[in-house]
């Protein structure tokens, strides 16, 4: 019995091992949404696609992450209907213009409608210590930072 | 008699190697491999202990079943001899009694002082303590500061951090205290207010800007062999530090590698997820890192380096 057990366990174990992925998590398709979402705000609403429909995962429906690649994470907070772009890979610059061409079209929105949304863009200080810590917004909205050249 | 004084020469030589400071600093690679390591070398001190202790445990466990089975076939052979049962009772019970002491020694050890089962080379005042960089003499706190024996009037006094004695790490002002609370989600101002972090909260959002970005799914620092993220969630749980009620420190090669020695790799998945998937989960984590800062009146011990570069106590 002892031995069948000791057996099972290295047998799951070595299943484990060659099943487990190194690779970066899935990058995720721009959602297909065929339903529209209006999100309101102060300079009046904002229709965009349903980003809820075919999220990447949720973490118990207050965040839903719905689009994820090696550059960046994309979420959206539906009590507060916030957006939050964190930034992953080392060259930020490169990241956040990929990030703010992708948010516009995974939203189906124009600059001047994401400029009415409440976005945060940032930087975790894993990947950048110098950058961290602020909010950056998008780059073509009033009030955006630019981020820090060398990091 | 004879070998009590081997046994004497062999603790006295083997206590003096380990303390040699020279010993420890030596730059090398293990030719002999460690069986059951594969040709995995290392020229890390600290992990080719842990293969000779891994490699020990498992010497123990085929010890103790070799013998049990000597105890067995003595107590079938014994054919009623009470002095053979006796012995052989004895012989199963020494194996058993060895089998146990063996597998719990780490527990019993750590029991006693977790310090005894780290290996930490670090010697104090000589630096980094990876045995390969000399002292710090110049920059600090993340490259930001230099070492100094006074600071200016335009710098932060940032205590000593890795700076020489005598000497303290100065930052320029104007590189710290930029820090922004998150504008929306779990770690806003206004969410974190109707949690333990009450008026606490600002502090406690900056912070997480600082660690996550606002993001309850990041991982972040990572293993220094197969890269997996040991750092999880809105305020960035160190799962190689923090059990967090499930072991999460023993999913890490090498166990309790908390601190100043890094894990390598992941070594348990099954806790590993586990300890990952309760880290994302929005109220664990803020709860968690409440506990840990003392209702945000405290950042300075678990979030050293963004408390510093946030200014937030």
């Amino acid at each position: 019995m002892f031995f069948i057990a000791i057996m099972a366990a290295g047998l799951l174990y070595v299943l484990l091992l060659k099943n487990y992925k190194k690779t970066l998590p899935s990058v995720a398709p721009p959602p297909k949404a065929s339903e529209k979402l209006t999100l309101k705000t102060p300079g009046g609403d904002v229709v965009i696609n349903d980003i809820t429909k075919n999220p990447v995962s949720t973490g118990d429906n207050r965040a839903i992450l719905f689009a994820r690649t090696e550059d960046y994470d994309m979420l959206f907070f539906p009590t507060d209907q916030g957006f939050i772009i964190t930034l992953s890979q080392p060259d930020i610059q490169i990241a956040r213009t990929h990030a703010e061409e992708d948010f516009l079209k995974i939203l189906g929105i124009n600059k001047q409608q994401a400029c009415r949304l409440t976005v945060s863009l940032a930087v975790p200080v894993s990947i950048s210590e110098k950058a961290s810590g602020l909010d950056y917004g998008l780059s073509f909205c009033p009030g955006s930072k630019p981020l820090p050249k060398d990091n | 008699m004879k070998k009590n004084k081997i046994f004497l020469i062999v603790v006295v030589l083997l206590l003096v190697l380990l303390n040699s400071a020279s010993f420890v600093s030596a730059q090398y690679e293990n030719i002999e491999m460690i069986p059951g390591k594969g040709n995995t070398r290392t020229s890390d001190f600290c992990t080719y202990i842990g293969q000779i202790i891994n490699f020990g445990f498992a010497t123990i466990g085929i010890l103790a079943m070799f013998m049990l089975c000597v105890g067995a076939y003595q107590y079938l052979m014994a054919a009623g001899n009470i002095a053979k049962v006796e012995s052989a009772k004895a012989t199963i019970a020494s194996a058993l009694l060895g089998l146990l002491l063996g597998l719990t020694s780490f527990i019993i050890l750590r029991t006693i002082n977790p310090d005894l089962v780290k290996c930490d080379l670090k010697i104090s005042g000589t630096g980094t303590g990876d045995g390969t960089k000399p002292p710090p003499t110049g920059n600090c706190y993340g490259g930001k500061g230099a070492c100094k024996t006074e600071c200016g009037s335009g710098d932060d006094n940032k205590g000593q951090d890795i700076c020489q004695s005598g000497q303290t790490c100065c930052v320029p002002k104007s590189d710290t205290g930029k820090c922004e609370p998150v504008k929306s989600g779990p770690c806003s101002v206004d969410n974190l207010k109707s949690t333990c972090f009450g008026d606490n909260a600002e502090k406690a959002s900056k912070i997480c800007n600082k660690e996550s970005a606002g993001n309850p799914l990041a991982g972040g620092d990572r293993c220094s062999d197969d890269g997996r993220n040991f750092s999880w969630g809105l305020f960035q749980i160190n799962l190689t530090c923090h059990d967090i009620g499930l072991r999460c420190t023993g999913a890490f090669n090498p166990t309790g590698s908390c601190g100043g020695m890094k894990c390598k790799n992941v070594a348990d998945e099954v806790t590993y997820n586990q300890c990952v998937q309760k880290a994302q989960n929005i109220d664990f984590n803020i709860a968690y890192a409440c506990q840990l800062s003392g209702n945000g009146s405290n950042f300075s011990k678990d979030w050293k380096n963004s408390s510093q570069d946030c200014g937030i106590p």
